[in-house]
This record gives C-alpha cells, sequence and structure tokens, in this order.
C-alpha cells in the first residue's frame, strides 16, 4: 500500500515536472493576491479593476457571495435538521449533534452556570467559521472566476505595472501552452475569483469581533451592574494600590483592542492561507501545495475554534465578579495580621 | 481602508448578518438539538436505570421462586418421610392387629373345641348314665327274667351306635 502511494506520487511529480517545462504552469500575472475581497459588481457605482468608484453604496464581493452561501448552508441545516429532529437519530443528524454537542460539552467546561446565555453566540461563530473555511478550501472556490482589465489607478497598482513589464522584458519566454487555458487572464488583466472565503475579508470578520466584543461587555453589564466597570477603573488610593490601577486601564485598553485582534486573528491566518496555497501552485502547481493544503485544513478548523473559545472564555471572565479576587486579597491581610501576632 | 476592503456598507451588512444567524441558529438550531440531547439522556437514563429495576426484580423472583421450590422441595421430602413413618406404623399395627386377630380367632376355635367337647362329653355322660341305667334296668330286668345279658348289651350299643 506504502509502496502503491509512493509511486502514485512518484508519477505525478514526474508528470508535474514535464508538464511544468512545457509551460503548463501559473505565471505572474495569475498570482494575484488582494487583501481585500474583490467585487464582483458595484450596487450604485461604476467598478473599475478590482475597486469599485467611490459613489458606491455597497459592493457585492466574493466574500459576501460566499457568507451568503454559507448563511444557506447554515440556514438550511437549522430547516432541514433542527425542525425534524429524531429521537433515533439518522445519517446528517448525527453529524450535526455531534458538532453542537462536542462544542456544548466544552463550553459547560468553561462556564457551566451560564452556558445556556453564552452558547448562541460561540457556537454560531464556531460554525460559520467552519464552514465557511471549508467551502473556501474546496478546489476551484479561489480559481474559478472572470477577468478584467487591469486599471493602473492607484499608487500600488502603478508601481506594480512596471515592475510587471520589466520583469516580462527580462524574460521574454512566454509559455507556449498557457494562453489556450480558459483561466488563464494574460497580462494587464486580473483574475477576479467569484467566491473568497468569509474569513478572508475584514468586513466579516470585523462584524463577527464586534458583535461577539459588544456582547461580552452586555454581559459583563448585565451580571455586575455598573460595578463592571470596577475591574477597569480602580481607586488608586483604594486598598488595591496604584498598581492595580494601571493594570486595570491596560485591561480597559486590552478589552477595546479585541475586536482588533479577533478581526485580524482569523483574517490574518485564513488570508495568510490563500496566500500560501497561491503562492506555492505558482511557484509549482504539481504536489507541492499538498502538504500546504493538509496544514490549510487544520488551520481553518483551528482558527474557529479559536474564535469561538476566546469569545468563550471573555465571556465567561466578563461575568465573573471582582469580589472573588478581593476575598482573596483581604484573607490574605488576615492571614498577615494573625502571623503577625 | 479601501486596500484593506473595509466598506462601512458590507461591514453593517455583515453585522446584521452575525445578529440574524446568531438569532436563528440559537432558535432554531441549537435550542432543539440540544434539548433533543438532553431529552435523549434523560431517556436512556430511565430505561436504564428502569432496565435495572426489572432485573432486580427478575432476579428476586428468582430467588423467591428457588427459595419456594426448596421449601417445596423440603416439605415433599418430608411428607414423605413422614408419610413413610405413617405406613410403617400402619404396617405394624395391622399386622399386630392381624395377629391378634388371628389370637383371637385361634383362641375362639380353641374355646370352641374345648366347649364342643365338653359338652359332647357332658352329652355323652349323660346318655351313658341313661344308657347304663337303661342298660342297668335291663339287665336287671332280665336277670329277673332270663340269662339274656348278650342280646341286651349288643341292642344298647346298637341304640347307641344309631344315636351318636
Amino acid at each position: 500500500m506504502r509502496n502503491r502511494i509512493l509511486t502514485a506520487l512518484g508519477v505525478a511529480a514526474v508528470i508535474g515536472v514535464v508538464l511544468f517545462f512545457l509551460g503548463i504552469r501559473m505565471t505572474k500575472d495569475d498570482l494575484h493576491i488582494s487583501a481585500a475581497a474583490e467585487p464582483l459588481f458595484c450596487l450604485g457605482g461604476q467598478i473599475s479593476g478590482e475597486f469599485c468608484s467611490k459613489e458606491t453604496v455597497v459592493p457585492i464581493t466574493n466574500s459576501l457571495l460566499m457568507t451568503i452561501l454559507v448563511d444557506l448552508a447554515l440556514v438550511s441545516v437549522a430547516v432541514f435538521v433542527g425542525q425534524k429532529l429524531q429521537q433515533v437519530p439518522t445519517g446528517f443528524q448525527n453529524v450535526v449533534e455531534a458538532i453542537i454537542e462536542f462544542f456544548y460539552d466544552f463550553a459547560r467546561g468553561v462556564d457551566a452556570k451560564n452556558v445556556g446565555k453564552f452558547f448562541a453566540l460561540p457556537a454560531t461563530i464556531f460554525l460559520f467559521f467552519l464552514v465557511g473555511n471549508m467551502f473556501a478550501l474546496v478546489p476551484g472556490m479561489g480559481s474559478i472566476g472572470t477577468c478584467r482589465p487591469e486599471v493602473a489607478a492607484e499608487g500600488a497598482a502603478a508601481t506594480h505595472a512596471p515592475a510587471a513589464a520589466g520583469e516580462a522584458a527580462a524574460k521574454p519566454a512566454a509559455p507556449l501552452l498557457v494562453q489556450t487555458f480558459p483561466a488563464y487572464c494574460g497580462k494587464g488583466n486580473l483574475f477576479i475569483p467569484w467566491l473568497r472565503a468569509p474569513a478572508a475579508d475584514l468586513n466579516v470578520t470585523f462584524a463577527f469581533a464586534l458583535v461577539a466584543v459588544f456582547m461580552i461587555e452586555f454581559w459583563g453589564f448585565q451580571a455586575l451592574g455598573i460595578g463592571y466597570l470596577g475591574k477597569f477603573f480602580i481607586n488608586p488610593f483604594g486598598k488595591e494600590g496604584a498598581i492595580m490601577t494601571l493594570v486595570g486601564l491596560i485591561e480597559f485598553i486590552s478589552e477595546i483592542m479585541r475586536i482588533v485582534a479577533f478581526a485580524f486573528r482569523i483574517f490574518g491566518n485564513i488570508f495568510g492561507g490563500e496566500v500560501v496555497l497561491a503562492v506555492m501552485a505558482f511557484l509549482f502547481a504539481y504536489l507541492l501545495p499538498l502538504p500546504f493544503y493538509g496544514l490549510e485544513l487544520f488551520v481553518a478548523f483551528i482558527q474557529a475554534v479559536i474564535f469561538a473559545v476566546l469569545t468563550l472564555v471573555f465571556s465567561a471572565l466578563a461575568v465573573q465578579s471582582h469580589g472573588g479576587h478581593e476575598d482573596e486579597h483581604s484573607h490574605g491581610a488576615g492571614e498577615k495580621a494573625a502571623a503577625a501576632h | 481602508m479601501e486596500k484593506l476592503g473595509i466598506n462601512w456598507g458590507l461591514l453593517i451588512a455583515q453585522i446584521f448578518n452575525v445578529v440574524f444567524l446568531v438569532w436563528l441558529l440559537g432558535q432554531f438550531l441549537f435550542k432543539p438539538v440540544l434539548n433533543m440531547l438532553s431529552e435523549r439522556t434523560r431517556r436512556v437514563q430511565e430505561s436504564l436505570k428502569e432496565a435495572d429495576q426489572v432485573k432486580q426484580q427478575l432476579a428476586n423472583a428468582r430467588r423467591d421462586y428457588e427459595a419456594e421450590l426448596g421449601k417445596a422441595r423440603k416439605e415433599g421430602a418430608a411428607l414423605v418421610v413422614q408419610a413413610q413413618e405413617r405406613a410403617k406404623s400402619q404396617e405394624a399395627e395391622i399386622l399386630a392387629q392381624a395377629r391378634r386377630e388371628a389370637e383371637r380367632l385361634k383362641e375362639d376355635a380353641r374355646t370352641q373345641a374345648v366347649q364342643e367337647r365338653d359338652q359332647l362329653l357332658r352329652e355323652a355322660k349323660g346318655q351313658i348314665a341313661e344308657l347304663v341305667t337303661l342298660t342297668a334296668s335291663r339287665v336287671l330286668g332280665a336277670e329277673l327274667q332270663a340269662k339274656g345279658h348278650d342280646t341286651l348289651i349288643a341292642e344298647s350299643l346298637a341304640a347307641l351306635g344309631r344315636r351318636n
């Protein structure tokens, strides 16, 4: 079995090398990386290259399309599984129940008391990013799209164009077969994929991060009332001391920075993964992306878990009263006093 | 912002999407699934408990049944022993009775025989006496008449033989 796998890999590698030198490969023009989700069309504006014009209200981007697809998938699960639950589970219901129960047990381990209140948000984050990231790894998701003429209007594009031209001048050996491929856009054209991972769009990740942090703070205020602010603004002349005042302020800043951290963590991982896959495909499209593909599958899962679990843990921390900490302090002081006597 | 693709319209749309999705999944997926899971857990626990109870009951029933069986067997054995004893005692009794009966019958027979013999003897004595007197009277009469003793004795003896 192992021999057979190795043989298959070897044959694939040989075929790959032959095809590579025949010129069937990605060119630098095809290697298009954009941190922003590319618009497919612009509502109320004109599309130009990979940007919408200024008066655009909402650009319909490829990641928005993907978001809608993921929403549809999740909603159809809710409708076709959630509303037709069987006492004796069969088929897909098993999968759905297993995923939800896995996460519910974990959430109960984090905060057993408030799990009912918290559960929907982290679970939705988990499911949305899990499904979205996995969908984005389906072959064709980032590689099927349209070609659009590049617009050398903005600064970055302008600097890019002469560099590409210089490269082309230095290496005039144009690939022979590539032009006939339908996916080849050619020089001066942009390749715009129709679908893009939702987590590779900052609008999506910021939306999730804003809602998550808002809910964390909301639950904090709900549980502790105005006393929740006591976690961050500590009286410098109180018994906790001036250092704790500083720590509280830093905590307050970190609380706000969580939005950015949440948004950029998953964006960076998923977008970075896409870039890695694209670059590997550009370097040598045969076999080389394979290990990275496996890695991306893992990252797709783990980033969804991280976002969800951090939301859960921060929520659990937010509803925890500051009082326990104080109690500990006074207890320690009492012990010290007892020792002194 | 432009380079990162952040667009206020899109961001607000996505926030709405998140809120909507959280509400919808929470209401129509997580809640029913978790309810179903806890319901199933409850039912499984219940049926396990019931199965335990049934097993317990079965064990109890078997224990009772075996106890009953043992008791019955013991009782049966006791009954048999009792019956055997009774039979033995009855046998002895019957035997004793039979022996007694036989004894009594023998005794009866003997007394009867003795009585009969006595009676016979008595009767015989009477007759003999009668005969003797008859004979004596006859002898005395004949002596008086003639010497016909021999015929007289023969007649008496014949009469005796007829009577017997």
